[in-house]
This record gives C-alpha cells, structure tokens and sequence, in this order.
C-alpha cells in the first residue's frame, strides 16, 4: 500500500502539530466505504497500514454475514433452518448477538429474522441483479402474500459459548441491516487508536473524535437535504429512505424497509430519517424504527430510549420540512453533536410542537 | 501452616486492626494470625490474597474510556449549541469548524492483494468536497 499525496493546488501545508487528513475508499457489502483519519505525518505509515486493514476487515465481514454468498456463515444457517444447530464463526456470533439485543431494544420493529418476508416481498436476490431484470420484474406475478415476522427474532437460538445458530423452519437471517454499523464502529474504534477517524459504510457512520484542523467535529452533509451540515464526533449517523432499494412487484414499486407488523414496506410518513446514536449500528436501528413509525409515533418511541436523534424528512415533504426528534432531554446524547441548519425555518419539532425538544 | 513469600511481609493499612503494625517484629501476633487464617493463600495453594481494588479500579476507568467518553460535551467553535443536542442555525460552510483549513491527502492502495477484487479505489480530488451538499462536508450520509 502506498500513500500518494494529491493535495490541492490551493491547499497550504500542514501547520505544526495538525495531522493530515487521510482519506481512502472502497467497495465492500455492496456499498461504498469510506475511511477518513487525521494523523500525525510523521505516523502515515502506521495510518496507511490501518486503512489498508479496514478494507480486509470488511471484505471479511461480508464473507461472513452476506446471505447472498452460498460459503457465508448466514447462508449456511439460513440453509440449515430447522435442521438444528449449526456452527458459526465467533464473529458471526458477535453480530448476531448484537443484532438480537437491538432487536429488543428497538421493540421488535428492527428483526434480523425476517428474511422470509423479505424474500416474500421480493427481495431475493442482490440488489444490483434485482435492477438488472428491469422494472417489470414481477410486475404482473401474483407473488407471495406479505408476511408478518414481529417477534421472529425471540426464536433464533444462539449458543455464544458454543457458537452455534439453530433458526426455526421458515425462517431466516438477514443481517444486512446492522453488519455495516457494525463493521464501522469496530472499524472506527480501532482506527481511534493511531487519531481522530471516520467509518462511512454506505451512508452508515461511526465517529471517532473529530479531526483537530476541524475544530473537533466531523462535518456530515445529508444527502438529499442541499444546505444542510452535521457536526458529529464520537457517535454513529445513519440514514434510512423509502427512497432507495426497489423494485416492481405486483405492479407496484417496493421498497426494502419492511414493517415487521405488517410484512409489507413501511408508509409511516417519512420519506428519509437520519439517526445519530452512540454508535453506527444502534443510529441503523433507530432510523429505520423511527421510519417505521411514523411522526405519530415515533416521538413516545424515542422519548423511551435517550442518547437517539432523529432527523426526518416528511413523505412529499421537501428540505425545509425536516422535522427534529429527540429522544429526552440531555441524557446519554451522542459526545458533541451541532446541528447546523442553515434553512430558512430550522428544525420543528414534530407535530408543529408537540413533539419532545431538546 | 505453609509460609510462602507473602506471608513474611507486612500488611498495608488497609488490613484490619492489626495493620499499621505490621511487620517482622509483629509476627505471630493475634492479629496477624487472624489475618492469615483468612488468606486465599491457604486455600489456593500459597497464591497471595491480591485487593480487588486495582481491579475494580481498572474496571472502572475501562468503563470511563469505553462509555463515559460518550458523555463528553466537546464544544462546538462558533457556540452556536446551547446545550447537548441543542440546535442552531448558521453557515453550513464555516459553522462546523471550517476556520482551519482541511485538506485530504488520498490514500492508493496497491490492487491485486484482496480476495473477490471487484473495484478499485476511486480517488477524488481535494476540491470535490466543496461540490458536497452543505458545502465542505468532510462525508454524507444516505440511506444504504
């Protein structure tokens, strides 16, 4: 691996004592990765060598967790549902478990076990070859009736000492929806060790510290919303939107994030919701609940579970009807969180008040 | 009684009654029986009875450094938060600490040496931040 200075022609030097902001990216989990990390130059080998692993520890993880790859650890399970215990990788086991412990924390509205309704809704295959078919890809089938997984998760047996994951039939994993958190805040943390650094995985963030040349705050623009700044340090942001992953099926357009009490794509009222959590995985969580749920509910869902923000963008709504959700007052929030919003109208709160504020 | 290594030193103050007098000349006193009769020596076969405090000490800083940390207020340059989670509004560009400037130094990897190799890095030029929505965002967030 080699680091190639391609600085700016404006750029000035480093002044003494502000590290350089290191940045690489790559294809992982079907997505993009991002790393950025300020570090000394005097310690840019170390740096570079630490990005280099978080390009491997990705590719492992996805090796491990994809349920698209026959030889995965979660395809192996998902083949093996109902024929009994099956032995994992002790990461796998990392995973799971902490994917069953948000499932509980989220109230069930985030499940690992729902692939059968996923695949039931359509969803069986990677996304890109999904695409590929066209948009009249089971367009005219009947398909298959949605399926309600609430609760499926509480039947997933995982044996942590013995590593062993035994799923009831008729049921599956599908870990797609923590594994990149999840992989960025390990990520994230292990980076922190050598300097301030950022893991984004696909849109999914695990802060460190903020760089020093950035005043401490990792500055994060949100997609969709022109204008519209973060500044995060030592938290996780995520984004989830109706918006993004769909198909055709029966006719009508589907998306991926599916309401486990209904089987069928969540139409709570939001289009897009950003959460920032204590870290990656648990802001992945938060934001899908919180897209689930809609404004009238999301707010009693949040006040129940502090150190959660949610930012959410209306369904029909446009940049300007960004709606703030917190969770409490000030308890258990995210390190430094600034919310720099530059509209003309700021933030509301939701239900033109009636929602918690900070 | 089995004399190991610990038990010819004297005992800290935090041992009892009979501590602060330890030592070679307080040997076989009650008190220093009393406290060997209850050492771990005795029933782990000579390993000397440790505090639980350096342990619980290093617990409890491990805690600090891995949760507390998230407690941390860090102060935000142009004051614009009243608080944790508070909001504000100004300058997308500048607001977030842009007095300083940032520059990225791209990182090329040599390709070849991972598994499944399917693309490549896609270096970007430093002055793509400024074409990010918000201005010089250092990344986005999307839906994924």
């Amino acid at each position: 691996m080699t680091a190639r200075g391609r600085r700016g022609p404006a750029a000035p030097a480093p002044r003494a004592g502000v590290g350089e902001l290191l940045w690489v990216n790559f294809r992982a989990m079907d997505t993009d990765i991002e790393v950025l990390m300020e570090a000394p130059p005097a310690r840019r080998q170390e740096a570079a060598r630490l990005l280099a692993w978080t390009r491997r520890w990705f590719a492992l993880l996805e090796r491990r967790l994809s349920r698209f790859r026959p030889d995965s650890d979660v395809a192996r399970v998902n083949r093996q549902a109902g024929g009994g215990p099956v032995r994992v990788t002790g990461l796998t086991a990392a995973v799971l478990a902490r994917a069953l412990a948000l499932a509980e924390w989220s109230g069930g509205l985030f499940d690992p076990a729902g692939l059968a309704a996923l695949e039931a809704a359509g969803y069986d295959r990677p996304l890109a070859e999904l695409r590929r078919r066209g948009a009249g890809f089971q367009g005219d089938e009947p398909g298959a009736a949605p399926r309600p997984f609430f609760g499926n998760y509480r039947a997933v047996a995982l044996d942590r000492r013995a590593r062993t994951v035994a799923l009831p039939p008729g049921t599956g994993l599908d870990l797609g929806g923590i594994a990149k958190g999840w992989a960025a805040d390990v990520a994230a943390r292990v980076l922190g060790t050598l300097g301030p650094a950022l893991v984004n995985a696909g849109g999914d963030l695990a802060a460190g510290p903020g760089p020093r040349a950035a005043g401490g705050l990792w500055r994060v623009a949100l997609d969709g919303l022109p204008g519209r700044v973060l500044g995060v340090a030592r938290c996780g942001v995520a984004t989830s939107g109706v918006d993004r992953r769909r198909w055709f099926r029966d006719g009508k357009e589907w998306h991926h994030l599916l309401d486990p009490r209904t089987g069928r794509p969540a139409a709570g009222g939001f289009r897009r919701v950003t959460a920032i959590a204590p870290d990656a995985v648990q802001a992945e969580v938060a934001a899908k609940a919180v897209l689930i749920l809609g404004p009238r509910e999301a707010p009693a869902w949040l006040r129940q579970r502090p150190g959660v923000v949610a930012l959410a963008v209306p369904e029909g709504g446009d940049a300007d009807d960004l709606v703030l959700l917190t969770g409490g007052r000030d308890h258990g929030l995210p390190a430094a969180l600034g919310l720099h919003l530059p509209g003309a109208h700021g933030p509301r709160a939701a239900g033109g008040g009636a929602g918690p504020r900070p | 009684m089995p004399s190991g290594s610990g038990d010819e030193r004297p005992r800290g103050a935090a041992h009892g009654s009979g501590a602060g007098q330890g030592g070679p000349a307080s040997r076989g006193t009650a008190g220093a029986r009393s406290r060997a009769t209850g050492r771990a020596g005795d029933r782990t076969g000579g390993r000397e009875n440790r505090s639980p405090w350096p342990w619980r000490l290093a617990a409890a800083a491990a805690g600090v450094a891995l949760c507390g940390g998230l407690m941390l207020v860090l102060p935000v340059p142009d004051g614009v938060r009243s608080g944790p989670g508070g909001t504000g509004a100004g300058p997308a560009a500048g607001a977030a600490g842009l007095r300083e400037p940032v520059y990225f130094i791209v990182i090329e990897e040599e390709p070849g040496e991972w598994p499944d190799e399917r693309t490549g890095l896609v270096p970007r030029a430093p002055g793509d931040w400024t074409t990010l929505p918000g201005g010089q965002a250092h990344t986005r967030t999307r839906p994924s």
